[in-house]
């Protein structure tokens, strides 16, 4: 089984561990942490190899910091790895390099003045080095940078690099560099959060940042189950490339054979005008694409009829089946959103509200956030089980029917659950209005009536949703 | 005092017009030390001995820390590595440019990848590029060099 290929027992294991440490499991690192673990591993590495901090970063660099091949790569054949390093130019003699004392006419500013000797024994003075490295460092981002000479292969010290460039953007650079190349290590996905996050366990998936933003860590995408990580990709490909869009136009339109401009047909005959200011001006069989004029103009006598190819045919229900579950991923984000702007408006007002009008304290309303929060996730599952849906009914019929069964049953329980609050919410909105003209007590029992109704479906929801979730995660149903 | 720059461009015109004098004739349209206009004729014994070309450089405020924008104005040569709209695929004036390269440096190179064609034809993707390129400088591009001399 390949490393990108998905297993549902792990993952299954995983929401299980994930439940009792989601909270705890994952430690939140600032970049000074990130840069103390690559102190860490620069020194590590130094004492095995016995090399200096520069050579010993660079080394690190070129193999995106994994240290592992590279003392097995060391161990192996010290000498073949150093000479093929030396003539990449990223084991470098450094101590050759003469900061004091050397005058003579800088090759890049043409300036006579005080000129520093690198490891290469290129000369140049002291400013044009400081501008190179800015120069690489702020505006390209980059860590590496190479003698300021055409063509010449050898690498500036890790710490002349350090020295010139402003400290914190050095530390920024270094550290995403860090981040990107480890398993271990992830940036929080959330707008203008720079946390790092490190969860303690590689089974844990779902991750939750200081900032509250949560996201998968697997992929870096938003949560997304019961879906895994693999079909998200290629679902939010699908999304971006705008197939269907494409697809349209190979379906309904034809290229004009004149300026190959997609021409749409808007009427029954065959007479196609590829219409100016968009199109050429000039007309052709929409049968056989060949001009009409001088020889075609004749509507009947095409003799190249080919009639709609089963090709066509496909693509259209191809479009169509896309069309079907995009819309209904889309609709669940949308009523996903809905249910937290609820939420907002539970904390905010209603839980007032239902005080006022029902006398019911917290306690007896604090439900409501607990069955909002089940509906929100309830949401983001059948947003995503559509992602599955649209997948699995390709490759396998067994798993489709009871995919589609499981699923039809958790929507509806998920529907019922939504309509019982929006009918609760209702009836408070209207209360803030205008005076019930019933008594009190009929009020209350009102209340607890759609309070026990709410519950059921809510527990109903949470149990469907676990149905499918399982089914996905123990294999039982399967792409 | 003088910016890095200009007192550079200053050394990079002494040197044009001392040593290439002969080669390169360079002027200054708006009297702007940071945009130049290098005229030179292709060189003879090659495919494009006696033609006239203008080079545009343009330089940034980095420079020659940073690359000079450099094209074709003009008709530009019919060259494997020179677009239609003047862009032109060498290596040095983008990843591969090294502060220590001159004005003069670049124009040689350029005449030099000029003398070595052997036969004069379009860069294969010229039509598509030259579209795609519309209203956007050349550096603003992700050059793949079409073979390792360019």
């Amino acid at each position: 089984m390949g490393d990108d290929q998905y297993n549902y027992e792990d993952d299954y294991d995983s929401m299980q561990i994930e439940k009792q440490y989601s909270l705890q499991g994952v430690e939140i690192l600032d970049i000074k942490d990130v840069i103390q673990e690559i102190r860490k591993d620069i020194l590590e590495l130094q004492e095995q190899l016995y090399f200096d901090e520069d050579n010993t970063f660079e080394l690190l660099m070129h193999y995106n910091w994994d240290k592992e091949e590279i003392t097995q790569k060391y161990f192996t054949n010290s000498e073949a790895l150093l000479a093929d390093l030396r003539m990449k130019g990223i084991v470098n003699n450094h101590d050759k390099i003469i900061f004091n004392g050397l005058k003579g006419c800088c090759s890049v500013c043409f300036v006579e003045g005080n000129l520093i000797e690198l490891g290469c024994t290129h000369k140049f003075c002291e400013s044009c080095i400081e501008q190179t490295i800015k120069q690489r460092v702020y505006q390209d981002k980059f860590l590496i940078v190479r003698c300021l000479q055409n063509g010449c292969n050898y690498r500036l010290p890790f710490s002349m690099i350090k020295r010139y460039s402003n400290d914190q953007e050095f530390e920024n650079l270094l550290c995403r560099r860090f981040v990107d190349c480890s398993r271990y290590l992830a940036y929080c996905t959330g707008v203008d959060c720079n946390k790092i996050l490190k969860p303690q366990y590689s089974s844990v998936k779902e991750v939750t940042c200081v900032c509250q933003n949560k996201f998968c860590f697997y992929c870096k995408e938003d949560l997304h189950p019961p879906c895994p990580c693999d079909l998200v990709k290629k679902w939010l490909a699908e999304i971006k490339k705008d197939e269907a869009n494409v697809r349209w136009i190979v379906v309904n339109t034809k290229s004009c054979p004149f300026c190959k401009k997609p021409v749409e047909r808007s009427e029954g005959c065959n007479y196609m005008m590829c219409k100016p200011p968009g199109g050429c001006g000039k007309a052709f069989c929409y049968i056989c694409s060949q001009p009409w004029e001088p020889d075609h103009k004749d509507h009947f006598k095409c003799n190249k009829y080919v009639a709609p190819t089963a090709n066509i045919e496909k693509e259209k229900e191809v479009l169509q089946r896309y069309n079907f579950y995009y819309e209904r991923f889309l609709n669940s984000q949308a009523a996903k959103e809905k249910a937290m702007q609820r939420l907002k408006q539970i904390k905010e007002q209603y839980l007032t509200s239902i005080f006022k009008h029902y006398q019911f304290t917290y306690q007896d309303s604090q439900f409501l956030e607990e069955v909002m929060k089940e509906l929100i996730q309830s949401r983001v599952v059948l947003k995503w089980s559509y992602c599955i849906g649209y997948y699995i009914s390709k490759t396998n019929q067994q798993s489709a029917k009871l995919f589609d069964h499981y699923q039809e049953i958790f929507e509806h329980a998920c529907e019922t659950l939504a309509i019982s609050l929006i009918k609760l919410f209702d009836e408070i909105e209207k209360l803030d209005h205008t005076q019930s003209d019933k008594p009190i007590h009929e009020q209350k029992k009102d209340f607890i009536e759609k309070k026990e109704r709410i519950q059921n479906a809510s527990q109903k929801c949470c149990k469907m949703r676990q149905n499918l979730e399982v089914a996905i995660y123990q294999g039982e149903i399967y792409m | 005092m003088q910016s890095r720059m200009a007192k550079r461009l200053q050394k990079d015109l002494e040197q044009m017009q001392k040593s290439y004098a002969d080669q390169f004739n360079v002027r200054m349209p708006n009297n702007d030390i940071k945009h130049w206009i290098v005229a030179f004729e292709g060189a003879k014994g090659t495919l494009y001995q006696g033609e006239k070309f203008e080079l545009q450089f343009k330089f940034s405020n980095e420079y020659p820390i940073e690359s000079p924008e450099v094209i074709f104005i003009g008709k530009p040569p019919e060259h494997e590595h020179i677009y239609s709209n003047g862009f032109i695929c060498l290596s040095i004036l983008f990843d591969e440019w090294s502060a220590a390269l001159t004005v003069s440096s670049v124009c040689l190179s350029i005449q030099s990848m000029l003398s070595s064609a052997t036969k004069k034809m379009k860069p294969p993707n010229d039509a598509e590029f030259v579209k795609r390129a519309a209203g956007r400088g050349p550096k603003s591009f992700l050059w793949s060099y079409h073979d390792e001399k360019c």
